[in-house]
């Protein structure tokens, strides 16, 4: 019997998706973190997860998991050994737990208060025990080991018992049936930095300046200098990679640093920004148009073939502005600037060489762990998986789909689902009886006696107009007290219950669950800072008292009018209609139809395989047409995979979880109708045809790329000087986006072609050679392919179609004539001519380029990052685009959005019935008040809400409401209402607040 | 040049003739139009399928005791008409019942809208007192939009034409009465009619004089009005006389909440509350609800506010109603570059748009510099 729990070792974003989606799948998980704290080892994301803190809606996923008990993490782990086969492996880990356990902690800082240490350090004193980082919204406490002189006061005054001192090392034996690595990030050292005097006060990492921004967003302050504090006007911005071989770069690299000139240019438009690259590389949505608009914001461009920069004191404190030195078009220019942003690239995982033996896994030439190709990080060990930037520099969405990809196939090694949340305690009916107010004031074990005159105010509260029951208790965050507390609330017999006590945010789903445990449902509930809204806001004690009352009489009016309602569950529908027959389409219903998903594949066509047939090889030499046909093979091999060819989507009714379609094949006149839960885009696109331009069309000399390859592969060509040119038709004002492929494609052919011995020229604006893709480029320049760079607004012209001949002027200024016999060009993809109708037919969005609306749409990643980390998989309608219809990308990236999409519907599509993600919380209709207006359909962020057409009312697909409220605000007679908002609560509520 | 019909004669006839002429085509049936009731002697708008209703009917009504937008919410909001029916209407109740359409509460393909110079309406309670003379004089003034002693909001009007209907009527600074579609469906019904003929578009210096009036009440308005209502305890003086009979929203077209907030439950306050606000303030004014029912109306419909002066119309007490939502309509509309009625797009409540949220995105100390 296989085991069935999943061990993630490492903390970058991928593996803590993986393991959110295991344990939505229904798998635990164990999560390994190397560091002593949630965010040690730094996550390529700066703004993502911050210390656990999602900032799409507040949830803390971690938190949250860990409290379900899908998932463990152990603290400063280390994996001493691997044992066993894909299913049963034992894995035996050194581990030891944080001083202080995050779960208890009510932090209350005692601790700090007892501590006698003081230390000095350079940002001020602190106590040898100390609150990590200031900003964070989990306050980690951390031991300064150098100063503790482990008297164990803190331990003495911690009221729950949560912190030791010393905590042992432990050896752990797991046993595990799959092996995610999901090592993290590393940034290059200040030593790989030298080159650009990183050591300088000065010159500061892009990453240093958004961790310093994270809570205050990107302001003109942010900008002030580490010397001297002064607003920094003349900067600069350098993609460091690109002129630093330490450093590996990703495709976000160029972005980042585009988003970020531009973003000082729109905070502080006086100032001046040179931003330093070689090549643009955003090829994400919307990267380029962010590139346009830097460049129209004011941002100048600095292509310079080196850059480096000089400090005459490269030491800490040096008031010296930094100098940057840089070579532009073959001449040395030198450039002083008040703040230098280096946007770094990542280097190799330093523990490399120790995973490998402990895990037999294997590093590839640049030290990052190879995965075999057309996979989610599949290694060469079977049930091992390497996900995220651990296997190489990748941007933010890539990284978050490989841990959807991964936690999809790796359930191929796994037991039976080990993993259900438990079911709430029994709920008493409390209907009919009359109103009883109880009011529970936490003490948190005593802390709060120091600043409040708790008897005073259970006095006061007691003569509350509704109150039946006044009580002090110790605390409500740890079992005991949670229990004790539910014993109290029943023993005191009132049907509503005020809970003043810290802090909601992180304790919220605890003090839930203490009501439900007296049988009551939360909803007849309300929960109140004592310490975030009045001890630690005020100092004067009699205004702490003052504001206590009026806080718990606010409350004890809402709950008053409070009515228990259970969560609404809504049914899913069980199918997937995979829409498209090509590799991301095909891949889609491969995974979901192997994991037991019952998939119709549409394909408009007669064949499947889409435009995945034109292709042999990619760059890497990876042989795509044999794997196309196996898949093609497993797919129409499968039970659960019905095929139509010839048909096509006519029509759409439904909502996500609920989608009743209708496909026609018009040749046959056949017309079939199905029932989904999930549709998946996979429709493709096409090639750009560049009909007209350089002749094409008019002699066969000329080609696009992709025909290119078919006459080599074909034995075709024998021509002995061939010219490319990149960007035909692509990154203008018809179509402003790269297409990520053409280069690599042209590469590839160029190398084909130089290694026959023909003479090779590519010309090119901007060459994007993302992640190793650059080692290609390096291997053509040696097999004597030319490089030629020419200007956006002066493309290469055709001067004679016989024999060919081709003029350009570089970016040097200097004018070329090139002779051919040959002449490929390197077209975009473009969009699908049909995705427009499907667009509405799906009342699902493009993107401004015209393919499909996505998660990875947002750009740059700290937009990208709101949408991508929503709190369930359903926000996006339950519609999901995969491959080209997605936006250009390889075969391999093609089958990585199939493999995310199949993930995310892996988590919802089995389950026959969805509560709402905040159980009984949900937004309703009081139906006698709707008049159907559909103000709350439009403004509903998860597409909860839609007409009823017979009725006139808005209803409310509950499975999708995050019980956001933005349907309560946007309706004017509170037709929509929140169940824990309604508006007879609401303003009485307001009133005695007001006391 | 534009497509339409030209009439001689008075306006109310030719208007008359034009929508028993539109009444003949296979696609329409009926029409929406004011009639004066004689027994009462006031107005109604009348739903026909007779031509001698039409006949007999008033297009260009001296008051407006109810917004013609009501009537077509009322007509088409469970279902659309199975075929239109001409609507003759003021700009305003235009302006309105494009406004409701935005959210579903009028069906405006049902309706094909005629509309015309207006010069405004005088106010129900002064009409009634003198039915004969004003309708005698509101007939004199009519061509040349100049009748006086009408609604304060009308005299303010600067969007007095017909041009957002289908079918707009002038006549105002000109000597016949032209008829013009304006509106794709009304080139076909035209052209279907075989009455479709090239019109001249009337120069807009016709009408510049009254255009300049109204701006300069507007901006008097503006100003004067303004400044009665400048503080919260001004505000609270003007509003001393509000009864809290909700009158104003009951006859609103934009208020088209089946129960009005300030209505239900949720200001059902328990006796030891008032006790609390009493004790709090001083002193409690009774009815106690009435400035938050006017702030909470002019949050949720200021926006859609066509500044028609039907709520001042109705209130009992003379509360300058339609002056204080129309100076405030003005401002919230200015914040959206956004006319109710005849933009186009939704409604900005409707709208997100990134940039709207750039004020909460700055910092507090930013924001407060």
């Amino acid at each position: 019997m296989a085991e069935s729990t999943v061990l993630v070792y490492g903390t970058n974003l991928a593996g803590y998706r993986a393991a959110y989606t295991l344990a939505k799948m229904g798998y635990k998980t164990v999560l390994l973190n190397r560091g002593s704290y949630v965010d040690q080892f730094k996550n390529q994301a700066l703004a993502q997860l911050p210390l656990d803190f999602c900032w799409a809606c507040g949830h803390m996923p971690q938190r949250l998991f860990i409290g379900l008990g899908a998932l463990q993490v152990f603290y400063n782990a280390e994996v001493l050994s691997v044992e066993g086969e894909p299913g049963n492996f034992t894995v035996k880990v050194r581990k030891r737990d944080q001083y202080v356990n995050n779960l208890a902690c009510t932090e209350c800082e005692a601790c700090i208060r007892a501590c006698p240490i003081e230390v000095e350090t350079e940002n001020g004193k602190r106590k040898a025990i100390y609150v990590i980082p200031e900003i964070a919204w989990e306050n980690i406490f951390m031991i300064d080991e150098e100063h503790c002189t482990k008297c164990k006061k803190c331990e003495e005054v911690c009221p729950t018992k949560c912190l030791a001192v010393e905590r042992p090392t432990e050896e752990v034996e797991l046993k595990v049936g799959a092996i995610i690595l999901a090592l993290e990030y590393e940034e290059p050292t200040e030593e790989d930095l030298e080159k650009f005097a990183y050591s300088h006060p000065n010159v500061v990492k892009n990453s240093d300046l958004a961790r310093r921004s994270l809570l205050t967003n990107f302001v003109k302050n942010s900008l002030a200098r580490p010397s001297d504090g002064k607003i920094a006007k003349k900067i600069a911005v350098i993609a460091t990679p690109q002129y630093n071989d330490r450093e590996f770069e990703s495709y976000n690299t160029t972005v980042s640093a585009v988003y970020r000139a531009y973003k000082i240019k729109e905070i502080y438009p006086e100032a001046e920004v040179v931003l330093f690259m070689r090549d643009f590389r955003g090829y994400g949505k919307g990267h380029y148009r962010w590139f346009e608009r830097a460049l129209e914001k004011g941002v100048r461009l600095v292509r310079a073939e080196d850059v480096r920069v000089k400090a005459s004191e490269a030491k800490k404190r040096s008031k010296d502005n930094p100098v940057v030195v840089y070579s532009e078009k073959g001449k040395e220019n030198e450039e002083s600037f008040e703040l230098v942003i280096l946007v770094t690239g990542q280097k190799a995982p330093s523990g490399m060489e120790k995973i490998a033996k402990v895990f037999g896994v294997e590093a590839d030439e640049h030290g990052f762990c190879r995965v075999k190709p057309f996979t989610a990080g599949e290694t060469n060990v079977d049930g091992v998986y390497a996900i995220g930037e651990f296997t190489g520099p990748k941007g933010n969405p890539e990284i978050v789909w490989e841990g959807y990809g991964a936690a999809t196939e790796i359930r191929r090694f796994l037991g039976d689902k080990n993993f259900a949340p438990s079911p709430p305690p029994p709920l008493r009916n409390v209907s009919g009886e009359p109103v009883k107010v109880g009011v529970f004031i936490c003490s948190c074990f005593g802390e709060f006696n120091r600043f409040l005159d708790l008897e005073a105010l259970k006095e006061k509260v007691a003569k509350i107009p509704g109150v039946a029951h006044v009580e002090i208790i110790k605390g409500c965050c740890t079992p005991p007290t949670m229990k004790d507390t539910a014993e109290k609330i029943k023993a005191s017999g009132v049907n509503r219950v005020v809970l003043a006590v810290c802090t909601p945010l992180q304790k919220l789903l605890k003090y839930r669950r203490t009501v439900m445990m007296a049988g009551l449902n939360p909803l007849l509930s309300e929960f109140l800072r004592l310490r975030e809204d009045v001890i630690r806001v005020h100092e004067d004690k009699d205004k702490m008292l003052e504001k206590a009352y009026a806080l718990i009489y606010g409350g004890v009016e809402k709950v008053k009018r409070a009515v228990a309602e259970p969560p609404p569950a809504g049914k899913i529908k069980s199918g997937v209609i995979v829409l498209g027959g090509g590799a991301a389409g095909l891949e889609t219903a491969r995974l979901l139809a192997e994991r037991g998903v019952q998939v119709y594949l549409v394909e408009k066509g007669k064949e499947l395989g889409g435009l995945a047939r034109n292709l042999t090889k990619d760059l890497e030499g990876d042989d795509i047409k044999s794997h196309l046909e196996s898949l093609v093979k497993a797919v129409e091999e499968n039970e659960r995979i019905k095929v139509f060819k010839g048909y096509e989507l006519v029509e759409l009714e439904g909502t996500a979880g609920r989608y009743f379609g209708m496909i026609e094949n018009k040749e046959e006149g056949q017309s079939v109708a199905l029932e989904a839960g999930a549709i998946v885009l996979a429709t493709g696109a096409q090639e750009f045809k560049p009909d007209g331009l350089y002749g094409y069309g008019e002699t066969d000399r000329v080609m696009t790329q992709s025909e290119l390859e078919r006459a080599i592969a074909e034995g075709k060509v024998n021509a002995k000087k061939v010219v490319m040119i990149q960007c035909v038709g692509s990154r203008n004002k018809a179509r402003p986006y790269c297409s990520r492929v053409c280069c690599s494609h042209a590469l590839k052919n160029a190398i084909d072609l130089a290694e026959k011995g023909a003479e090779v020229t590519i010309l090119y604006r901007d060459l994007n050679t993302y992640g190793f893709k650059e080692d290609y480029r390096k291997i053509a320049e040696e097999k004597g392919v030319k490089f030629i760079r020419f200007d956006g607004s002066n493309y290469p012209k055709l001067v004679s179609k016989d024999p060919l001949k081709i003029e350009v002027e570089t970016t040097e200024g200097e004018k070329l004539e090139l002779e051919a016999d040959l002449l490929a060009l390197s077209v975009g993809i473009v969009p699908n001519p049909d995705n427009k109708k499907l667009s509405e037919l799906l009342k699902f969005n493009l993107d401004p380029d015209g393919f499909f609306d996505s998660d990875a749409n947002a750009c740059p990643f700290e937009e990208a990052i709101k949408r991508l980390m929503k709190p369930f998989e359903l926000s996006t309608k339950g519609i999901f685009a995969v491959g080209l219809a997605h936006s250009p990308r390889s075969y391999t990236e093609a089958l990585l959005t199939a493999k995310d999409a199949a993930g995310k519907i892996l988590t919802f599509i089995t389950k026959p019935q969805l509560p709402p993600p905040n159980a009984m919380y949900v937004s309703a209709v009081r139906e006698s008040k709707c008049t159907g207006c559909g103000m709350c359909v439009t403004v509903c962020p998860y597409y909860a809400r839609s007409i009823d057409e017979e009725r006139k009312i808005a209803v409310v697909t509950p499975y999708l409401c995050d019980s956001c409220g933005a349907c309560l605000v946007a309706c004017p007679s509170e037709a929509a209402y929140l169940r824990d908002a309604r508006g007879e609560m609401m303003i009485p509520y307001i009133d005695a607040l007001l006391v | 040049m534009a497509l339409g019909v030209i009439y001689t004669g008075e306006p109310e006839a030719a208007i008359k003739d034009f929508v028993k002429l539109l009444m003949k085509h296979k696609d329409i049936q009926g029409a929406v139009i004011p009639v004066k009731m004689e027994r009462e002697g006031s107005y109604a708008f009348v739903f026909t399928k007779s031509p001698e209703v039409v006949d007999k009917s008033s297009p260009i009504a001296p008051v407006m005791p109810v917004q013609g937008a009501r009537v077509l919410s009322k007509l088409t909001k469970r279902k659309p008409l199975t075929k239109p029916a001409v609507a003759v209407l003021k700009p305003c109740e235009v302006r309105a019942a494009r406004e409701l359409s935005k959210i579903n509460q009028v069906c405006m393909e049902s309706f094909i809208t005629v509309s015309f110079d207006c010069p405004g309406v005088y106010p129900t309670k002064s009409f009634l007192k003198n039915a004969d003379a004003l309708e005698e004089e509101f007939k004199k003034g009519l061509k040349g939009l100049s009748v006086s002693g009408v609604r304060p909001l009308c005299e303010s009007c600067t969007y007095f034409t017909g041009e957002f209907a289908d079918f707009e009527v002038q006549f105002a600074g000109i000597n016949e009465v032209r008829i013009i579609a304006r509106s794709q469906r009304a080139e076909a019904i035209l052209k279907g009619l075989g009455k479709a003929e090239e019109v001249e578009e009337r120069d807009k210096k016709a009408i510049e004089a009254v255009l300049e009036a109204r701006k300069k009440a507007k901006e008097a308005l503006k100003t004067e009005f303004a400044e009665k209502v400048s503080t919260p305890e001004k505000l609270l003086s003007v509003l001393s006389s509000c009864i809290n009979c909700h009158n104003c929203r009951s006859v609103c077209p934009i208020c088209f909440c089946r129960e009005c907030f300030f209505d239900s439950d949720s200001l059902k306050t328990p006796p030891h509350l008032y006790l609390e606000r009493a004790s709090r303030k001083g002193g409690l004014r009774f009815m106690p609800d009435t400035l938050l029912f006017h702030l909470g109306r002019m949050n949720h419909m200021s926006l859609s506010c066509v500044s028609c002066g039907t709520c001042e119309d109705a209130c009992p007490n003379m509360v300058p109603v339609s002056r204080l939502f129309a100076l405030v309509s003005e401002r919230t509309r200015a914040i959206f570059d956004y006319v109710p009625g005849i933009d186009d797009r939704p409604s900005p409540f409707l709208e997100y748009r990134e940039e709207e949220l750039e004020e909460y995105e700055m910092p507090y100390y930013e924001a407060r510099s």
